[in-house]
């Protein structure tokens, strides 16, 4: 694992800084506050020390000096140097001395005459006679039995005892000298815990120690730094070879010019020791503390840190859209809660996610993509196809009389219609190929390349595969479908452009009835040029650039003239005239074929009335289509049309194609019913191209039939078509229906239709559509032909060029 | 009340045994500190200034008795060639010694009379000790003449049977600073006064004296 690098702003780089800071203080305060009472106590203690040191020196040392003179006492009395000292013979006295010298463990043993004269000295036994070096001491020694002085002799320190020979008088003297040297400073050392020094300082002279507890070379530096007067000294710290000695110094009474000072010592030095120590385990203990604060600040901030770092990173693949990883939960405690949290948050986006994502890109009834899913799809294959250079294949299909469905048996029906035919389209694809509904009744196949030369005949597949009714409530339903196709990259290379063009092959399937096209650049040539115009048909309302042509209807059987069905024409003023094929079905897909309906009514009825003007009644048929249909406008616009030319109702009939009617045929008879009850006729036009019963067009207020143009083209006698006219001409009459044929062109058909007791005919073959006054100059020249009664001669005007 | 009156016998015993010719004249001397108080154990002694001998004088003994740990008396004269005795009249032996000059001897443990007297036959001053007890301190003057005395409380002497002539008087105490200066003087002159002598003297230092244990001793 790599350790993170502590940058300032991380977390263990805070904690650290932190703790260690607290920790630093905390140790500085101490150490602080360490220094300033350690010296202070060390003082204390080391006074009090002395002072107790003292005063137990001073016991010792008085006790000791009594032992001695008592020990001297003792030996004074001794009757054997009293017999010795009255010998007067000085050999036998020094051998005395010396024995009774080892008897009381003294060093020094001389005899002194009462006048002060040196007797024997063991010290020097061959010395010669001399006085006594220490004779103040020998007239107390008389007077109190016994005198003591502590002196130096031969540069040596004694304890001097002098104490009278008594036989039983004073005889003479004898002065004990017990030695005090290192070993009994070391003993007064040991017993009052202090350093013992004895100063010797001639009058004059240089001072020396003579016998200390110090070494050697310390006490050398001892007598150099001594001042004068050593008592100077008392109270104060000496330094001695870097050792601080609080000092006390004791002097004793000078004997023979010489002054022994006595110091004892106490080192400050072993005092703050301790403290020292302390002070070294605790700066340890600190650096302890502060190695451990550190690596425990680096754990725990790690174990923060890193878990918080793997949940930014989590963080960020989340952001990115992955969910898949799980989110590490590591340790317990909050960042494991945490962690957990956040985990199942990134599930629970996840799944909202998918839900959106399928809410986005799924159609939610079929479960199958939708237009947004599909695009994409589609420019997916696009890109990859276009670097590969495959091809493939884009269908498009929506239902024929969906709306019906819908609208007879219930949306809830419709979905299930829906549902089934997904299914059964589903079932013609392979895996690879995308079906989509796109919305409403529209569905949308990407073919897989493989499958693209195949697309025509998965194309009849599919078709096949609806022939089936579809069972809802028990109650089979006829479900057609119209296909179109259009191939990558053949027909577009860009989704929108395919999709348009699968669309402008489905529309021609769908107008052709032909179940299946695939995309011509012919029709779309066409219609391109049809878009462009419908951009300018507003123009053309506008702009009275429409007129209406009126082809007039002929009664069979009295040759007179019905009326005349109203045809708008468009005399576009850079294109010349535009027949109404290019204009008036894109018109009406794209709904401002109502504009034109309103217009068209309008013209037609300022046409009526000027010809009521003129004292002719010609009845005229306006074209209405679904979109007219479909709102509930069209009775009020007429209503509001015949009080504005004050044109008599019956003179007016509406021509409505047998699909518009289908589209939406409940709400089309409502609305139709409301024109009949106007007076207005309503005649069924292209009759014979859809599936329409005729009885249930009987059910909706029509009173007029119009055969399609397409029954009339190939009529013959003996052909299937006019036996299909008979029947229909016959079933009309029933229903009291006029019969129209459309498209006459030929006298033959006249006659024939004639025979078939067709009532009225319309088409070339009688009178090409016309402008209003050239109609009624046809009208004119008719009657005239009539009343000559010659109609063979009749002229049928020249169409207009 | 004993001491007392043991002393005053002694005295009463050396006063008749000094005095051989009642005819011969007595001299009286006092002897006095700087002061003037009288100064007791002072003794005084005469020397013909002829050569006319005084050895016509046999020594008389004397003797010195260990009495409650102390020597009694306290100061004894004798004349030289005199024979002492030292009686211990105590129930605990006691050590007699001396290390003067002119007699050095000891009588080593002992209880009773002791051995044989003692002969101090030199003049000088012998100063006795108890080697067993230490305060114990006892003189005997040892004087080369007849004529000899020591004072009494009240400081007085008085010495019998001085032939006429010319004498040297001396004084000596155990315990004098300085020697006295011999006086000279002539008997029987017209002495109106007795002889007398200033001395100074150390006053008598007590030694210290452990109490007897009845129950040991008695």
């Amino acid at each position: 694992m790599k350790i993170p690098s502590l940058r300032l702003d991380s977390i263990a780089a805070r904690m650290i800084i932190f703790f260690v800071s607290l920790l630093v203080l905390v140790q500085l305060a101490l150490f602080v506050s360490i220094d300033l009472r350690s010296d202070q106590i060390a003082q204390t203690t080391v006074n009090h020390q002395l002072e107790v040191g003292e005063r137990v020196f001073e016991r010792l040392w008085a006790q000791n000096n009594a032992q001695l003179e008592q020990q001297a006492a003792v030996l004074a009395a001794d009757f054997g140097l009293r017999e010795a000292i009255a010998s007067d013979d000085r050999a036998t006295i020094l051998s005395v001395l010396a024995n009774h010298a080892t008897r009381v463990g003294a060093a020094a043993m001389i005899a002194v005459s009462l006048e002060g004269r040196v007797l024997a000295d063991s010290l020097h036994p061959a010395g010669p006679t001399h006085n006594f070096e220490f004779p103040d001491l020998l007239a107390p020694a008389q007077d109190s039995g016994r005198a003591a002085s502590t002196v130096v002799i031969d540069g040596l320190l004694y304890q001097l005892v002098v104490v009278p020979v008594l036989a039983p008088e004073p005889k003479a003297y004898v002065a004990i000298g017990f030695r005090v040297d290192d070993a009994v400073a070391r003993e007064f050392g040991g017993l009052t815990g202090l350093e013992l020094s004895f100063l010797s300082t001639p009058s004059g002279g240089e001072r020396t120690v003579v016998a200390s507890t110090l070494a050697s070379d310390v006490r050398t530096e001892l007598a150099k730094t001594a001042p004068p007067a050593a008592s100077a000294w008392a109270g104060q710290a000496v330094t001695l070879s870097r050792r601080q000695l609080e000092t006390r110094v004791r002097a004793l009474p000078p004997v023979a010019n010489r002054t022994i000072e006595i110091v004892l010592q106490k080192s400050l030095d072993e005092a703050i020791e301790p403290f020292k120590l302390l002070r070294a385990s605790l700066g340890l203990l600190g650096l302890l503390c502060i190695a451990a604060t550190v690596v425990g600040s680096v754990l725990i901030a790690r174990n923060i840190s890193r878990p918080i770092r793997s949940l930014a990173q989590a963080a960020l693949r989340i952001q990115a859209g992955d969910y898949a990883s799980a989110v590490p939960v590591q340790g317990r405690g909050e960042i494991g809660a945490f962690a957990a949290t956040f985990d199942h948050m990134q599930e629970a986006i996840a799944q909202r996610e998918t839900e959106i994502r399928r809410l986005a890109y799924q159609d939610p009834l079929t479960d199958l993509p939708n237009r947004a899913l599909f695009l994409q799809v589609l420019e997916r294959a696009i890109d990859d196809c276009g670097r590969a250079g495959h091809a493939f294949s884009v269908l498009l299909m929506d239902l024929d009389r969906f709306r019906f469905v819908n609208d007879t048996l219930g949306h809830h029906a419709g979905d299930r219609v829906l549902i089934e035919v997904a299914t059964r389209l589903r079932s013609t694809l392979s895996q690879q190929d995308v079906l989509a509904r796109l919305g409403g009744d529209e569905f949308a196949v990407l073919l897989s390349p493989q499958q693209r030369l195949e697309s025509p005949a998965l194309a009849a597949e599919m078709l096949r595969c609806l022939q089936q009714p579809v069972l809802i409530d028990g109650q089979g339903l006829d479900v057609g479908v119209s296909i179109g196709i259009a191939h990558f990259p053949r027909h577009g290379t860009d989704a929108v452009t395919l999709l348009r063009r699968a669309d402008v092959a489905m529309y021609v399937a769908k107008r052709e009835h032909k179940g299946v096209e695939e995309y011509d650049h012919r029709i779309d040539r066409h219609r391109q040029h049809h878009l462009s115009l419908l951009g300018e048909l507003r123009q053309a309302i506008d702009g009275n650039e429409l007129t209406l042509h009126f082809q007039p209807k002929i009664d069979l059987r009295t040759d007179e003239i019905n009326g005349a069905e109203a045809l708008v024409r468009w005399v576009h003023p850079v294109r010349g005239s535009i027949p109404p094929s290019e204009f008036i079905p894109f018109a009406e897909q794209t709904g401002f074929i109502r504009h034109v309906t309103r217009w068209a009514i309008d013209a037609a009825l300022a046409q009526i009335r000027v010809w009521l003007t003129m004292a002719i009644e010609v009845p005229v048929a306006i074209n209405v289509s679904a979109r007219d249909l479909s709102g509930a406008e069209l009775p009020d616009l007429l209503i509001e049309a015949i009080r504005r030319h004050d044109v008599p109702p019956h003179l007016i009939s509406l021509e409505i194609t047998e699909s518009a009617l289908m589209e939406d045929p409940q709400h089309a008879t409502r609305i139709l019913a409301r024109v009949r009850e106007l007076g207005i006729g309503i005649a069924i036009d292209d009759y014979g191209t859809g599936y329409s019963a005729l009885s249930y067009l009987s059910q909706l207020s029509v009173d007029c039939l119009k055969i399609d143009r397409s029954l009339i083209y190939s009529l013959r006698r003996e052909s299937k078509n006019g036996a299909i006219i008979r029947s229909t001409v016959a079933l009309a009459e029933n229903l009291g229906l006029t019969v129209v044929a459309e498209g006459v062109e030929t006298p033959d058909q006249i006659d024939l239709l004639r025979q078939f007791g067709c009532h009225q005919a319309q088409g070339f073959g009688l009178a090409r559509p016309m402008p209003a006054d050239q109609l009624l100059a046809w009208i004119i020249a008719r009657e005239l032909a009539q009343h000559s009664e010659r109609p063979d001669e009749l002229q049928i005007p020249a169409p207009l060029s | 009340m004993r001491q007392l009156a043991s002393r005053l016998a002694f005295a009463l015993a050396a006063a008749a045994l000094s005095c051989p010719t009642p005819a011969a004249p007595a001299l009286n001397a006092q002897v006095v500190g700087p002061d003037g108080a009288p100064v007791e154990d002072a003794v005084v002694f005469l020397h013909p200034v002829s050569d006319r001998k005084a050895a016509a004088h046999a020594p008389a003994p004397a003797s010195i008795a260990q009495h409650d740990r102390e020597f009694v008396p306290y100061l004894t004269v004798v004349q030289t060639g005199a024979a002492v005795t030292f009686p211990n009249q105590d129930p605990i032996q006691h050590h007699v010694y001396s290390f003067s000059q002119p007699k050095k001897f000891e009588i080593k443990l002992y209880a009773g009379d002791g051995p044989d007297p003692i002969v101090f036959d030199r003049p000088g001053i012998v100063t006795l000790g108890c080697n067993v007890h230490d305060w114990m301190l006892g003189y005997l003057f040892v004087v080369d003449t007849p004529w000899f005395g020591k004072t009494g409380a009240d400081g007085r002497v008085r010495i019998d049977a001085v032939g006429d002539g010319d004498y040297e008087a001396r004084v000596w105490h155990p315990r004098q600073r300085v020697e006295v200066a011999l006086q000279r003087i002539s008997l029987p002159g017209d002495l109106p006064e007795p002889l007398r002598f200033v001395i100074d003297v150390a006053p008598r230092k007590p030694r210290y004296k452990p109490p007897l244990d009845p129950l040991r001793y008695q």
